[in-house]
């Protein structure tokens, strides 16, 4: 695996309690690139996803990101790099239900020491580039469910990440906002050059993505190669 | 980060601005009756160790008088049911110590007066009060002679001769207003400093201690239960912020800034409370009728302690609760079900108990053995500790014998998360147990006093020891008789002449007084006239016929409320033949039927008695009705029991509170299952059978373990501390009352929440977000 | 030679890879597998054989003597061999009748003992990729194409589920097709 790979997983085994969740898989993902994790339910893609994202260290294996060990780091170091290199976009959003929109975009940068004026113009600015900009003073419970992925997403873009991590980003909305959302995710994302590991059962949404992969039983049993080998092509010489 | 927390505090919305007002609100109850016990502890504290100057003891007037200290006779007086402190005193030569609150000792002729007692003699008749005191007023005694801003003093100055003891002193002229002078004089030459030996302050600081306790603990309670309150939020509100790379400190400090807010502005709150309040403690006094409202104060110790003491307390309780909940980015997704509370909690308890055991066993009746306290502290702690093993064992129970849907569901969760269950009804559990504490406590100071049942004669006075030839006797009672609304009922003797067979010694025992007196003694038998007799008929009855009869009337002079009422005579009382007429006066008993007459008939036997022979050195006590004499023994504890129990219905009120607060964010947790349930088709009534057992079982359990336990400890430390004698107080009826009213203030609370479950889970709210 | 989408050489083919066969036993085994209700013409049987041997992936074997053609015994020659594996393992493009044929690869791969589940895999990755292709195409594209790209997708996500339930029943299909187990080559 060469140092152009800014996510890498090798050999990574997880178990909780008796049960194993990951036993020994490994991906490779590229800076800059839309990876999909596909795969059926209790297949541990979730828990691929957060080890790639050091929520937690694996049982054995290795976790790389850019060209360091992740799974070694201490927990508070693990958390500093949630607020300024990790996004996160979950099925459910995680955001904090009592605080607004605007709050909750801008809590990672002022979590980081980010002074209050500039962290809430930078919310406001991602808030509008996904077009819920006039939404920012509605508290979480007031939004819709696509509102509320919006919110989550702008939330993981503004503190400007390597990477963005997603589980099932569209999982609870219907075909039409979900597309939205996706569509919403990859164009920023690809804009400003941020990786993207996308968990998902679902392929429409694998779709976006340069490059799918399979998880089985705990094992990346198929990458399914490059899909947008000839698009990837072509974008480079953009 | 500070900041971080205080903006998601206050800006989070109606509902957490209502969970902050509520425990703000339950903080500062408690912050304000924390004060409360405080302040009267420090004004208790105050007045116990103030300097007891009629304590002073003197030696005998040596004879010819010496020609430096003074002389000193101090004695006690009635009015309307207040003791006056009353010091007679001649200076003999320059330099003679002057008691506390005067700059000088009165001259003969002069009398100072408290602020309280002359106003009262500007106020009152003169023949009521102001005729008991030779001269005028001629100043005022300071706050540093008196316990209290309402106190009666007064000092009385006198010739040397006039105060000098004489075997005989002159007998009054009657009908004059120059009262004659008291013997139980001595001479003094240094005045004590020392504070009261109280026979009962380890006592009522034991009991303060509790008091402390009573409040103290509830409220933590309540604030760690607010703090936990929807704790499902809570989580999914730690999660959110650990996902975005908050830190576990983080985390921490958010949390405890929400306790804190709260916490410091209950705390705020109540000390406004307090200070609006304090007027009203300064009636409740322990020891005087009124304290110095400059005494009844926390001190600035107790305000720190409160604005900081409080805040502090929250956040460490807002860091407990996060102690074991390891926040993940991940939230809590699944929940494993908790381990079952082991049989090891019940060791704190024990440990409690053995400690005060152990505390108790080191007690003098000086002081309280030091390890006591915290044995107390740590079985009331240990009792919170063992609720969840009690909780699980009692459910098991429960489950096992009752039947129905509603108890099967209730049990489950129960043994599922004993914890969660007990943690609403901790507070009231505590109330139970410092209830029963109290409420075995002060009967037991009750019983020392000896409620007797009797109150036929309680506004009858009682003077004895007149020893009065048979027309200075008629005379007597002819001027008593004059007096309106006076019933006036003799007891006769036969006497002679002669100094009384021993100093003070009389049938009664005890400071009672006997009827030998001005240098006569009784030679036979008691006799009382028949219609005499039917006027106190309480003291018994003649047989039909007799005219007059022997009495026996050695309990009369008791002072002990129980046997100073007994009968004096009955049906065989052997008959007087005699003439009642030829008989000297040796007791009066008058019957009043307005404290004004009382006062006239006190104020006529202050003028017109002969002096009586009280004994070397201890002031005779001045004629009091029985009423009176019982009123002086239980008024201690009366106010102390009245406090007390105050402060128990707070504490419930505060437990009640934090019911309601667990109970209530208990349902907004379970707001989804229970819809669920109920559009199922489970009935409403199901469901809040379910919440209302899952706060029984819990609440009957620990409640009779903490009344047992709390009964055991307090018997102990009757045991240890009462003064010997005193029998085992039982429970009152007002322990019982006030428990039952506890209880059922604890399912009133959650009655009420019922209504509010059955609208939280209609099931048209099955929309979630 | 195709029907609904199947071709027909190929699929005897396949069925004749497990062993040498009568031409009558060919045709009952895929009236039985793939026939759906509908029988193979005797007709279309041998004058696939036919073509088949003529293109050297089928061998005629001796004439047994007695009843005629029927009696002839076929088996396969490794050039057949070569060409069931390539089809076997070519993706097939997404169109109308992909199930049918997938199906019919994967029943002959199981009963070969050749490796379906990978057969699926391959075939699950060209979809995506062509998904992917529609997806770019929608970024971009006018409304109309948009709504083509859609439907196709929605197509190809159906296809995408008959595959993982083909490939989670895999280990079932398997006992059905192929009862005594172990592969014929």
């Amino acid at each position: 695996m060469t140092r152009a790979h800014l996510v890498e997983a090798r050999d990574v085994a997880k178990s909780f309690g008796q049960t194993p969740a990951l036993r020994g898989a490994s991906v490779a993902i590229r800076a800059g690139e839309i990876f999909a994790v596909m795969g059926p339910s209790g297949s541990g893609k979730s828990t691929l996803l957060h080890c790639l994202a050091g929520i937690f260290a694996p049982d054995r294996g290795e976790v790389w990101f850019d060209g360091e060990r992740l799974d070694t780091l201490g927990e508070a170091e693990r958390t500093r790099l949630r607020r300024t290199a990790f996004g996160f976009v979950f099925q459910f959003g995680q955001l904090v239900p009592e605080l607004t929109a605007a709050d909750n975009v801008a809590l990672p940068l002022l979590l980081n020491r980010v002074r209050r004026r500039v962290a809430y113009g930078t919310a406001e600015t991602w808030l509008g580039r996904l077009g819920i900009g006039d939404k920012g003073a509605n508290r979480t419970g007031e939004l819709s469910g696509g509102e509320a992925q919006r919110v989550a997403v702008a939330r993981a873009l503004a503190l400007a990440p390597k990477v963005i991590f997603a589980d099932e980003p569209t999982g609870s909305l219907d075909s039409l906002t979900g597309e939205k959302v996706m569509d919403l995710l990859t164009a920023l994302a690809r804009e400003a050059g941020t990786t993207v590991v996308i968990v998902t059962h679902d392929a429409r949404v694998a779709a976006y993505a340069d490059r799918v992969v399979m998880v089985r039983d705990g094992l990346v049993s198929g990458d399914l190669g490059a899909v947008g080998e000839q698009v990837s092509a072509a974008k480079a010489g953009r | 980060m500070l900041r971080l927390g205080l903006r998601l505090t206050l800006r989070s919305g109606r509902e957490a601005l209502v969970r902050l007002v509520i425990t703000a609100a339950a903080v500062a109850a408690g912050v304000a009756l924390l004060l409360g016990v405080l302040a009267e502890f420090h004004a208790f504290q105050a007045n116990a160790s103030q300097a007891c100057w009629s304590c002073t003891t003197g030696a005998p007037v040596p004879s010819p008088l010496p020609s430096h200290g003074e002389l000193w006779n101090d004695s006690v007086d009635f009015y309307r049911g207040q003791t006056i402190t009353r010091l007679d005193v001649a200076s003999l030569g320059a330099g003679a110590p002057v008691p506390p609150g005067v700059t000088s000792l009165p001259a003969p002729g002069e009398y100072y007066a408290s602020p309280a007692l002359a106003a009262l003699l500007k106020a009152v008749p003169a023949g009521e009060l102001g005729d008991r005191f030779p001269g005028h007023l001629a100043g005022t005694i300071g706050d540093a002679a008196l316990n209290g801003a309402s106190d009666l003093a007064i000092y009385i100055g006198y010739r040397p001769a006039a105060l000098a003891a004489a075997a005989v002193p002159p007998p009054a002229k009657h009908g004059s207003a120059t009262p004659a002078p008291v013997p139980g004089t001595t001479w003094v030459t240094s005045i004590a400093t020392a504070p009261p030996r109280e026979v009962f302050t380890p006592f009522f600081r034991y009991a303060f201690g509790v008091g402390v306790l009573a409040v103290l603990f509830p409220m933590l309670v309540l604030i760690s239960t607010a703090t936990r309150l929807a704790a499902g939020r809570r989580e999914e509100r730690f999660a959110a912020l650990r996902l975005v790379g908050g830190t576990p400190a983080d985390i921490r400090v958010i949390a405890s800034v929400e306790s804190v807010v709260s916490a410091f502005c209950g705390a705020a709150a109540g000390i406004v409370i307090f200070l609006l309040v304090r007027p009203l403690l300064a009636g409740a006094a322990l020891i005087s009728t009124r304290y110095f409202e400059s005494q009844l104060t926390p001190t600035v110790w107790g305000y720190l302690a409160m604005l900081v003491g409080v805040p502090v307390a929250a956040a460490v309780a807002a860091l407990v609760s996060l102690r074991r909940v390891q926040i993940s980015p991940l939230g809590v997704s699944r929940h494993a079900t908790p381990k079952p509370p082991s049989f090891w909690r019940l060791a704190t308890l024990v440990i409690g108990l053995v400690l005060y055991v152990y505390g108790l066993s080191k007690t003098t009746h000086k002081s309280i053995g030091a390890p006591a306290y915290p044995g107390l502290l740590i079985t009331m702690v240990g009792l919170v500790i063992a609720g969840p093993w009690l909780t699980s064992v009692a459910s098991r129970l429960f489950g096992r014998l009752i039947a129905g849907s509603s108890a099967l569901l209730s049990a489950r969760r129960l043994a599922g998360n004993p914890k969660a269950a007990f943690r609403s009804v901790t507070g009231l559990v505590l109330a139970v147990f410092l209830g029963t504490m109290v409420g075995t406590l002060v009967p037991a100071v009750n019983a020392t006093e000896a409620t007797p049942t009797a109150g036929a004669l309680a506004n009858v006075l009682l003077e004895s020891g007149l020893g009065l030839a048979p027309q200075a006797g008629a005379k007597l009672l002819s001027g008593l008789n004059a007096i309106k609304g006076a019933g006036v009922y003799p007891v006769y003797a036969p006497l002679v002449s002669g100094p009384a067979s021993g100093p003070g010694a009389g049938p009664g025992g005890g400071p009672g007084k006997g009827p030998g007196g001005g240098g006569a003694s009784q030679v036979g038998p008691s006799v009382m006239t028949c219609p005499a007799l039917r006027g106190l008929a309480v003291l018994g009855q003649c047989a039909p016929g007799l005219r007059a009869v022997e009495v026996t009337d050695n309990s009369l002079y008791s002072d002990n409320p129980k046997y100073d009422t007994a009968p004096i005579a009955s049906a065989s009382s052997p008959a007087y033949t005699g003439d009642v007429a030829k008989l000297g006066l040796i007791t009066v008993l008058v019957r009043v039927d307005s404290p004004a007459t009382l006062e006239r008939v006190r104020t006529y036997l202050a003028v017109n008695s002969p002096p009586e022979s009280g004994g070397q050195g201890s002031a005779p006590t001045p004629p009091r009705t029985f009423g009176e004499t019982l009123q002086i023994r239980i008024a201690r504890a009366a106010t102390f029991e009245k406090i007390v129990y105050a402060a128990v219905a707070l504490t419930l009120i505060v437990a009640g509170c934090s019911l309601a607060v667990a109970v209530g964010g208990g349902l907004i947790d379970r707001k989804r299952p229970f819809t669920l349930l109920r559009v199922s088709g489970t009935p409403v009534g199901v469901l809040s059978r379910v919440v209302l057992m899952e706060a029984a079982v819990p609440l009957v359990a620990a409640t009779v373990v903490a009344a047992g336990t709390a009964y055991a400890m307090s018997m102990w430390a009757f045991v240890r501390l009462a003064p010997a004698g005193t029998a085992i107080p039982q429970l009152g009826s007002d322990y019982y009352a006030l428990m039952g009213i506890g209880v059922a203030v604890a399912f009133g609370v959650i009655s009420v929440t019922l209504p509010l479950l059955r609208r939280m889970t209609s099931p048209g709210n099955v929309r979630f977000e | 030679m195709y029907i609904n989408g199947v071709s027909v050489p190929l699929t005897l083919l396949g069925l004749l890879e497990r062993e040498p066969s009568h031409g009558y036993d060919l045709k009952r085994d895929y009236d039985t597998y793939f026939g759906r209700g509908k029988q193979l013409p005797f007709g279309q049987v041998y004058s696939t054989l036919g073509r088949l041997a003529r293109d050297g992936k089928v061998a005629g074997g001796r004439a047994e003597p007695g009843e005629g053609p029927d009696r002839k015994r076929y088996s396969i020659t490794d050039a057949g061999r070569a060409e069931v594996d390539a089809w076997l393992a070519d993706p097939v493009e997404p169109e109308p009748h992909l199930q049918t044929i997938l199906f019919a690869k994967v029943t002959l791969a199981l009963m070969l003992g050749k490796p379906a589940a990978a057969y699926l895999d391959r075939q699950r990755s060209a979809h995506i990729r062509r998904m992917h292709q529609l997806t770019e195409l929608r970024r971009d594209g006018a409304l109309v194409d948009v709504l083509l790209a859609d439907h196709a997708l929605f197509h190809l996500e159906a296809d995408l589920r008959w595959i993982d339930l083909t490939s989670a029943r895999l280990a079932e299909l398997a006992a059905v097709v192929n009862p005594e187990g172990a592969p014929k080559q």
